[in-house]
């Protein structure tokens, strides 16, 4: 079962991030990001992570939802022809990607192999102990922190009439000062 | 199968897709795109070695917790810059958005 598990997520997972990379239309890059997410959410189940997986679907599914509406909004029709991409930029894109790779997997080679334990995996209630007692700092620290991308989002996505008034005054100063 | 290394090379795949959309990618959504791939791969590796190295542990899961909450802030915030980017350029290619070119 648990192989299962990791074989279906693991190729649902990289099917999707490499949809989501290689796509030309960014509608279609986000629905292979949306697949990486639900296969990663696959994964966690077989690493004892019943909760994660869930709070993943949730959270990140729900949140690339509301970016395919953005992506919507902000491209160009589909039946337009998209620009090709230029074999300069791929290759440095593929040099950074070598770069990263080649220590990557000199550090997986060497990690020591453990077996697979079977350990109970933690349930929803040591982990909510443990974020309500040992994690309550950096707990607390995160609500203020979305409560403060909450509020950045509201003030940098409104419309600020009384900003173009501003600029306008400075404006109109300037020229009585001259 | 299913062993420590198989989850750490899925999880650098994933994270190399990311980087290959990062350095590769001229829209600011396609940005965001890849910068999930990546952090996504991050909370795989968190939960693999929560698991295999600290069994009966949670404090990888509650890192996962924590990047997934951290990514949310982040795509909300990044999502309201693409839009003030958008109405100010009409455009939201990175090429084009130079003002603050030194």
């Amino acid at each position: 079962m648990h192989d299962f598990l990791f074989i279906t997520g693991g190729i649902l997972a990289l099917a999707g991030g490499l949809l989501a990379v290689i796509a030309r239309n960014l509608f279609h890059a986000a629905l292979g990001l949306a697949l990486t997410l639900t296969g990663t959410a696959g994964l966690f189940i077989p690493l004892g992570g019943e909760l994660i997986s869930v709070v993943q679907i949730l959270v990140y599914l729900g949140a690339v939802a509301i970016a395919v509406i953005f992506i919507l909004m902000l491209s160009p029709p589909f039946y337009l022809k998209r620009p090709h991409r230029s074999g300069v930029k791929i290759a440095l894109a593929v040099g950074t990607v070598v770069i990263f790779a080649i220590p990557l997997w000199r550090a997986i080679s060497s990690t020591c192999e453990v077996a697979n334990r079977t350990a109970q995996s933690p349930t929803v209630a040591q982990i909510g102990r443990s974020l309500l007692t040992e994690f309550v700092f950096p707990f607390e620290i995160i609500s203020v922190l979305l409560t403060v991308a909450i509020i950045g989002a509201i003030v940098l996505a409104r419309d600020l009439p009384e900003d173009k008034d501003i600029v306008h005054d400075v404006s109109t100063s300037r020229e009585e000062s001259k | 199968m299913t062993s420590l290394s198989s989850y750490l090379a899925l999880s650098t795949i994933l994270f190399l897709c990311g980087a290959f959309g990062m350095m590769e990618r001229r829209n600011l959504v396609g940005l965001l795109i890849s910068i999930e791939l990546m952090l996504n791969a991050a909370s795989i590796n968190f939960m693999a070695f929560n698991h295999y190295l600290f069994p009966g542990t949670v404090t990888g899961q509650i890192m996962t917790l924590f990047v997934i909450g951290l990514a949310a802030a982040e795509a909300t915030l990044f999502l309201a810059i693409v839009f003030a980017v958008y109405r100010h350029y009409r455009s939201i290619n990175v090429e084009r958005v130079d003002h603050l070119r030194g």
